[in-house]
């Protein structure tokens, strides 16, 4: 899986490139409006992380561009820009999702993985993990062939984890994910808690082994 | 310290120098007609004398005395042994009359006469109006005069201040509704009185400043704002890349979560001053109808887990106190996004400031009159002691240790109200803080 970058501050598109790699992603960094065409016009890339401002343009430019070329890559535009006019903007054009800064990895990392879902597997939306497997299309998940029932945010939760798997999840990343902008108003984010120890239970019950696992409080992580 | 109005000011001021006026005067005016009075009178008696001398006394007989004195009340012969006495005399004194029963004041003169080489004094008197009397009817005439004077003043003054201050009280209309957060200037109107052009000229300047002032400042805290998102952004990458490392010990994970809380407030902050200086920028133009009930329920659905955590009961209508209802139609024509960050940002004020298995009550009442359409909103959650009223909707006004909110969420609120001309109150009753929006 190949993502670009592009993404002028060198420290944020490094860290995005450090977390992503973590997870099996080829990740290739553009700084520039210019390097971004570049790459565009030479390569195929299974998603791009799209700043909307760069030093020498716009994003929404570079979105024209792709559009032009009918490429099929998909777009999600990082941006601090977090207006609904911006965003409405960006998807009209063609962006497939808009995510505004500050952002958790996790976050990216599973917007990522949907887009990518959404492009390549388009037909079947079947994600297999371990014992696990998840129809994205009839929100069914069965282990070892036995169907459990999750309630919709708890299959959120575990697509988010396997999306991050081996990845330490902070709870305000899982709170945010759940409930959204909200998240942010909140210091405390307890209700994660609930949700998770639920369902781990389920899946115990279903006699899945145990991959979550929680960190010294500071969030949980799916080991696989 | 209560304050006057004005013209009262003015007004106590005329009566108390009135008073003092009359004080002082009163006795000057009693004492210069006294002696304009008696001065006439003592001519009179002089008069009298001069009169006498010529016409009587050069063939006055010692014979008539007797007579004289008889049909003459006022004016009297008496024999005198004293020859030397040569000066005319002038004296008061009182003398009983018969007819009133009672003494009265008599101004009398004695003057030496010789009649047939025997010494006589001549005595004449002319009796005195009452002191009394005088001074009585002086006061009268005081009194009325300086009343008048007063009641023509305040007439006056009353009737030519009004359209004198008239351009000072439509400068006072525009100021007390001046709103720096609107950004709109004042025009005076344009007035021919010297010091209330030069204050309206004054005041424009001020206000001008006031703006631009106040312009630059928000648009450094837009700025600001967005120029710390991507610090921010990075901050919290950096963090969680952190959080990735395999040889973390628990100490560093604890620190690391102590990173995160203060580093997810000022997130917090800063996103609520950018959205803030978005409102005031008029950013959110577009305006639809929205049942606002619909935005309450998915706000509330969106929620849910904040409200399930504090174990917190949600009534909706069935309200403690006032027994308010919950209206199922309430539309509101606004910014879609305006009304659900302010319905949401009341909705989780009502969370973050109640306690543990609290209550949250939410009501919205409508009424059809044609005159006054009348829609409300109200949230309320318990609470213990009564918010300061004052300071409530300013920035940061709640915001302290012990509270990690932003203190812009009634900010915004305020703001949002602001633009459409809602009315935001608040009251605290039976345990309840309770915010009230009127839908204008």
């Amino acid at each position: 899986m190949k993502i670009l970058i592009v993404e002028d501050e060198k420290e944020l598109a490094q860290d995005i490139v450090k977390y992503l790699s973590g997870q099996n992603y080829v990740c290739e960094v553009a700084e520039t409006y210019n390097q971004a065409t570049d790459k565009i016009s030479v390569y195929q890339y299974d998603c791009i992380l799209l700043d909307l401002m760069l030093p020498d343009g716009s994003g929404l430019d570079l979105l024209e561009l792709l559009k032009q070329q009918n490429k099929q890559d998909g777009v999600i535009i990082i941006s601090a820009k977090n207006s609904i006019e911006d965003k409405v903007k960006g998807l009209q054009i063609g962006a497939d999702d808009y995510l505004a800064k500050p952002f958790h990895h996790s976050e990216l990392s599973a917007r990522i993985h949907s887009i990518i879902r959404r492009k390549q597997f388009n037909s079947s939306n079947i994600i297999q993990q371990n014992e696990i497997t998840i129809d994205l299309l009839a929100k069914t998940v069965k282990v070892n062939e036995f169907e459990i029932s999750l309630t919709k945010k708890e299959l959120d939760l575990l697509l988010f984890f396997i999306g991050n798997k081996n990845r330490v999840i902070s709870k305000s990343a899982l709170a945010e994910h759940l409930s959204g902008d909200i998240a942010d108003m909140f210091d405390n984010h307890d209700f994660v808690y609930a949700h998770v120890k639920n369902l781990k239970k389920k899946l115990t019950e279903a006699s899945y082994g145990n991959y979550i696992k929680t960190i010294y409080g500071t969030g949980y992580k799916w080991e696989a | 310290m209560g304050s006057v109005k004005l013209l009262n000011r003015t007004f106590f001021v005329y009566i108390v120098s009135s008073i003092i006026v009359l004080l002082v005067a009163a006795p000057i005016f009693y004492f210069s007609m006294v002696y304009l009075y008696i001065n006439d009178i003592d001519e009179t008696l002089h008069l009298y004398k001069k009169e006498f001398k010529h016409y009587y006394l050069p063939n006055f007989k010692q014979s008539e005395i007797e007579s004289w004195n008889k049909y003459n009340r006022d004016m009297k012969i008496e024999p005198s042994d004293i020859y030397t006495n040569q000066h005319t005399a002038y004296f008061y004194k009182d003398f009983f009359d018969v007819l009133d029963d009672e003494k009265e004041p008599y101004r009398v003169m004695q003057s030496p006469i010789v009649i047939e080489n025997k010494p006589y004094i001549f005595t004449a008197r002319i009796s005195l109006v009452e002191t009394e009397d005088l001074i009585e009817s002086i006061a009268v005439v005081f009194v009325v005069l300086i009343g008048l004077l007063l009641g023509v003043l305040i007439f006056v003054t009353n009737r030519f201040s009004k359209k004198i201050w008239q351009p000072f009280h439509s400068t006072l209309e525009k100021l007390k509704s001046f709103d720096l957060t609107t950004r709109q200037g004042i025009s005076f109107d344009k007035t021919n009185i010297k010091e209330f052009e030069e204050l309206n000229q004054s005041l424009q300047k001020l206000i001008d400043k006031n703006i631009s002032v106040y312009n630059q400042q928000k648009t450094f805290i837009e700025n600001a704002s967005h120029e710390l998102q991507t610090p921010l952004a990075i901050l919290k990458s950096k963090l969680n890349l952190l959080l990735q490392n395999k040889n973390i010990t628990s100490e560093q994970a604890e620190l690391l979560t102590a990173i995160d809380l203060p580093l997810a407030r000022m997130t917090r902050i800063n996103k609520n001053l950018l959205l803030l200086a978005k409102i005031e920028n008029k950013q959110f133009s577009e305006v639809e109808t929205i049942e606002l009930t619909e935005v309450i329920n998915e706000t509330l659905e969106l929620l849910s887990d904040y409200i399930t955590t504090k174990q917190i009961i949600v009534d909706k209508g069935s309200s403690t106190s006032s027994g308010q209802a919950f209206a199922e139609k309430l539309s509101v024509v606004c910014n879609k996004t305006l009304l659900e960050i302010l319905v949401s940002n009341l909705l989780i004020n009502s969370i973050i400031h109640n306690s543990e298995n609290g209550k949250i009550n939410i009501s919205t009442s409508f009424s059809a009159d044609i005159d006054f359409p009348n829609k409300t909103l109200t949230v309320s959650n318990t609470g213990k002691t009564a918010l300061n009223n004052e300071k409530l909707f300013e920035r940061f006004a709640v915001a302290s240790s012990q509270n990690t909110n932003s203190g812009l969420g009634l900010a915004i609120v305020k703001e949002i109200c602001n633009r459409y001309q809602w009315q935001i109150s608040y009251a605290f009753e039976n345990g309840f803080h309770s915010f009230t929006i009127k839908f204008l």
